[in-house]
């Protein structure tokens, strides 16, 4: 299973978190949430202008701007119906692939 | 017992936002302050004492909320340099009180967890107690303890208003036995780079300023951990030589293979989980009936409609049905002033100042309580009920291209009714400076003051000239003008002056609940408590000064002056009725003067009353015009005379100072009309009309042309006259900001009215 972007994901999708950058104010506070390589999450919902984005993992909900939702890199649970448009375009992962591999974490 | 007896012991209430901290501390404190079910709801510092059997007076301080100890955000700075007793007059807390929801338990450890390596004496609160017990959820508080080794854990509803004796004690162990906290047993890796920071820091301060560093374990943390902390500014050597020690340090993390900036979450996280399993059972989704909500509430189509029904609703009823007892207020503020004015009829200076000055300074800011009122009702309700994040979410993208976020629309919203309101309305923005552009942001909303003068000045100039419909344009042009100015400032001010950098925006959506009535109405009245308390003494003071500026000297030789032109003018003209114009004129300036010389017939009677109050009007403008103000006012005329403007309308704009309506009273005074008037009388609108420049270059032309017409209702659109706004500012934000608000809006109102006219004066 390829790794995408988590703001690639549409509303209802499930989600394992394989990436994660660390170096933004953004991503220490997601991880303080325990938003971490391993936990799964929901992709909730988008907001009416596209951006910010609700997701839900661990009992919470939270909601954050696409570009800071870049920092995460998941991979798909459970295929939707149709193979989305997210899954068949090339990961725009340029910033992610830099990082350090979490997978140490 | 160590303590020194000259201060209590400090106790610091530490906890995420919205697990009902605040909560907590209301209720061992007895002080009460507002309730919210939004994160961020504690700005500002709050402390409080409270009495312990067997221990005494106890300081009680309750921290901001937050998230983690890697701050972020400028309040969360203030947690960290309070816990490590780096904020002036605060030391460090004797004990911690860590409040965590005990329906997400494994993500408020985390805090816990970080807090216990200050090496503090610490408990663990855990609230929502009620929560827990209903979602069939078991909590072994005792196997928690003893796992965390032996601190005191009280389990509570602070909502339920649930006993906190448990707290109390906890808090009497925390002083008399000092239970501490397990500190993590870091990695050795960690451990290392820890000791390797610690010992070159030491070496380098030691060489700068000649004694070791002084940076405890917890701090040294922070500098390993966080990509940005408030620590870095305490430690004494040049930041080039911090980053290089902690890049040395982190390197050792990292080959030790860790990530260094995730190794803390991802060792306390374990740590969590040990601490966990067996004693709490697993959690059956928390939200699964917030989570149906917001499928709807957060919905692209079905959220958005909603969200501006609602908003719809707030706006109307701040806008509308404030305006039922506003209408009240008013009608009893002059019923006020005409007792007042009747009794003391006999002493004109204390008559005009218990009027025009007192009553009305009182008038002044009461008719802003039921806006704000009625403001903080659906704020409460919103917040309370947790979608008040929500509303945040829905808005985001609207306010985040200008350095803002979705927490500032309810307050933009708020100013179109009133700008008081809307400026109370930002303390629910977390975020200082995305909270302080707001508040600069605000007071350009159109507000329901600068009506009045739209009215007047369309109804008197452009409907007559142009015709209903360009009137109706004008009157949405101006609504408009604030936003058009508001949005390119805003872009400026979050980019130059306040420097924003772009603020993560993570925002918790909460769990949905039913706001308690108890606790609405408490914010309902406390913000109006407030106001009146905060920013109602500067309103009266601004008013009566302004009416003392107006009024004196009233010298008599003006009266006497007038006087005898009147009468001059009104034998020259007429001459039919020489025993009227001599009672006018001999008469006080008062009615019943005129009326108790019993003029033969009713006309005449009605004559020498018209006569009689044309004097009275003519008097009050003479009055004005000589009056401190007035005098001003013709002094500052060649200000904005580059705008077109005679210097009855600078005198009008001096005097509106305390509230932008005024403008038409004193239009009505200065045009010898009195200032009964209203923005639709008629009488003001011709005398306006006709009236004509007395000298300079356009001598016997009409003062009022469109381009003057329009450059003050742009004026007034843009302009900063409102004491209410600026005390309510001064208040929120310090006095600095509300002197920068008043000059930049003033100064932005008289450029676009001076382009206005001399545009407009090109043009036509």
């Amino acid at each position: 299973m390829r790794s995408i972007p988590l703001p690639q994901l549409s509303n209802g999708q499930r989600a394992r978190v394989t990436r994660l950058r660390t170096e933004r104010p953004v991503d220490q506070r997601l991880l303080a949430f325990g938003l971490m390589p391993g936990a799964v999450l929901e992709f909730s919902a988008s907001a009416p202008l596209g951006d910010p984005i609700a997701v839900f993992f661990q009992n919470q909900c939270v909601s954050l701007r696409r570009a800071e939702a870049f920092s995460v890199e998941v991979e798909l649970l459970e295929t939707p119906a149709s193979t989305g448009a997210a899954a068949a375009s090339p990961a725009v992962s340029a910033p992610a692939a830099k990082t350090p591999p979490a997978a140490a974490l | 017992m160590k303590n020194t007896p000259e201060r209590p012991p400090l106790v610091a209430i530490l906890g995420n936002p919205n697990t009902g901290k605040s909560t907590i501390f209301n209720a061992l404190t007895g002080l009460r302050q507002r309730i919210g079910n939004y994160p961020g709801v504690t700005i500002s510092k709050t402390s409080g004492s409270l009495k312990i059997s067997g221990v005494g007076r106890v300081e009680l301080l309750d921290l901001p909320g937050l998230y983690s100890l890697a701050a972020a955000s400028l309040d969360e700075r203030i947690v960290i340099d309070a816990l490590c007793g780096r904020l002036p007059g605060t030391p460090i807390p004797d004990a911690l009180v860590c409040v965590a929801d005990a329906t997400n338990l494994r993500r408020h450890l985390f805090l816990v967890l970080q807090a216990a390596e200050l090496g503090i004496p610490l408990m663990l609160v855990l609230n929502h107690a009620d929560i827990v017990e209903k979602r069939g959820i078991r909590i072994d508080a005792a196997l928690l303890s003893r796992r965390l080794g032996g601190i005191p854990v009280a389990l509570v509803s602070a909502r339920r208003g649930g006993a906190l004796d448990d707290v109390r004690d906890g808090i009497a162990k925390l002083i008399l036995e000092k239970p501490r906290m397990e500190p993590l047993t870091w990695k050795p890796c960690v451990a290392e780079a820890l000791q390797i920071l610690d010992d070159g820091l030491a070496r380098e301060t030691s060489a700068k300023v000649g004694q070791p560093c002084p940076l405890s374990g917890a701090e040294l943390q922070r500098l390993l951990f966080d990509t940005a902390t408030p620590v870095l500014d305490h430690v004494p050597c040049p930041a080039e030589t911090i980053q290089r020690l902690i890049r040395a340090a982190r390197e050792l993390v990292r080959r030790g293979g860790y990530n260094p900036l995730a190794a803390e979450s991802v060792l306390h996280y374990e740590r969590i989980a040990s601490v966990l399993k067996d004693a709490v059972t697993d959690d059956p989704g928390v939200t699964a009936l917030t989570r149906s909500i917001d499928r709807v509430l957060l919905h692209r189509v079905f959220g958005a409609l909603i969200f501006f029904a609602l908003m719809v609703v707030v706006f109307l009823a701040v806008f509308s049905l404030a305006s039922i007892p506003q209408d009240w207020i008013g009608a009893g503020v002059d019923w006020l002033k005409d007792a007042a004015g009747g009794a003391l009829e006999g002493s004109p200076v204390l008559q005009s100042l218990a009027t025009d000055g007192i009553i009305a300074g009182v008038g002044a800011f009461l008719v802003f309580l039921p806006q704000i009122l009625i403001l903080f009702f659906f704020i409460a309700l919103l917040e309370d009920s947790g979608y008040m994040a929500r509303a945040a979410f829905l808005m985001d993208k609207l306010f985040a291209w200008c350095g803002l976020n979705g927490k500032c629309f309810v307050p933009m919203l708020s100013g179109y009714a009133c700008a008081v309101p809307g400026v109370l309305a930002t303390r629910t923005i977390e975020d200082p400076k995305a909270r302080l552009a707001t508040i600069f942001l605000v007071p350009f909303m159109s507000c329901s003051a600068r009506l009045p003068v739209y009215t007047l000045m369309i109804a008197a100039f452009v409907t007559p000239l142009c015709g209903e419909f360009y009137g109706g344009l004008a009157m949405l042009a101006m609504y408009l003008a604030g936003l058009a100015v508001a949005v390119p400032a805003a872009w400026v001010l979050t980019r130059f002056v306040l420097k924003t950098r772009p603020q993560p925006f993570l925002l918790e959506l909460p769990r949905y609940e039913m706001p308690k009535p108890h606790d609405v109405l408490w914010r309902v009245w406390q913000s109006g408590f407030e106001f009146v308390k905060r920013a109602g003494t500067i309103i009266f003071a601004i008013t009566v000064i302004v009416w003392a500026l107006l009024y004196f000297p009233h010298d008599d030789a003006v009266e006497e002056q007038v006087k005898k032109e009147f009468a001059a003018e009104q034998a020259q003209e007429a001459g039919k009725t020489p025993a009227a114009v001599a009672t006018a004129a001999t008469a006080p300036v008062a009615v019943e003067g005129a009326a108790a010389a019993e003029a033969p017939a009713d006309d005449a009677d009605d004559a020498a009353k018209a006569e009689a109050d044309a004097l009275k009007h003519r008097t009050e403008a003479a009055h004005i015009g000589n009056s401190y103000l007035g005098r001003f006012g013709k002094f500052a005329q060649p200000i904005f005379a580059p705008a077109g403007f005679d210097w009855k309308i600078t005198i009008g704009i001096l005097a509106s100072f305390p509230a932008r309506e005024v403008i038409v009273s004193t239009l009505g005074i200065t045009y010898s009309l009195g200032g009964e008037v209203e923005a639709d009388d008629a009488d003001l609108k011709t005398s306006l009309a006709k009236s004509v420049w007395a000298d300079g270059v356009n001598v016997g032309k009409p003062i009022f042309t469109l381009p003057v017409v329009f450059g003050i209702m742009l004026f007034f659109a843009l302009c900063s006259q409102c004491g209410a706004t600026l005390s309510v500012i001064a208040k929120e934000a310090g006095w600095r900001w509300a002197a920068a608000s008043f000059v930049f809006m003033t100064t932005l109102a008289w450029v676009a009215a001076v382009a206005c006219f001399q545009i407009g004066s090109l043009l036509t």
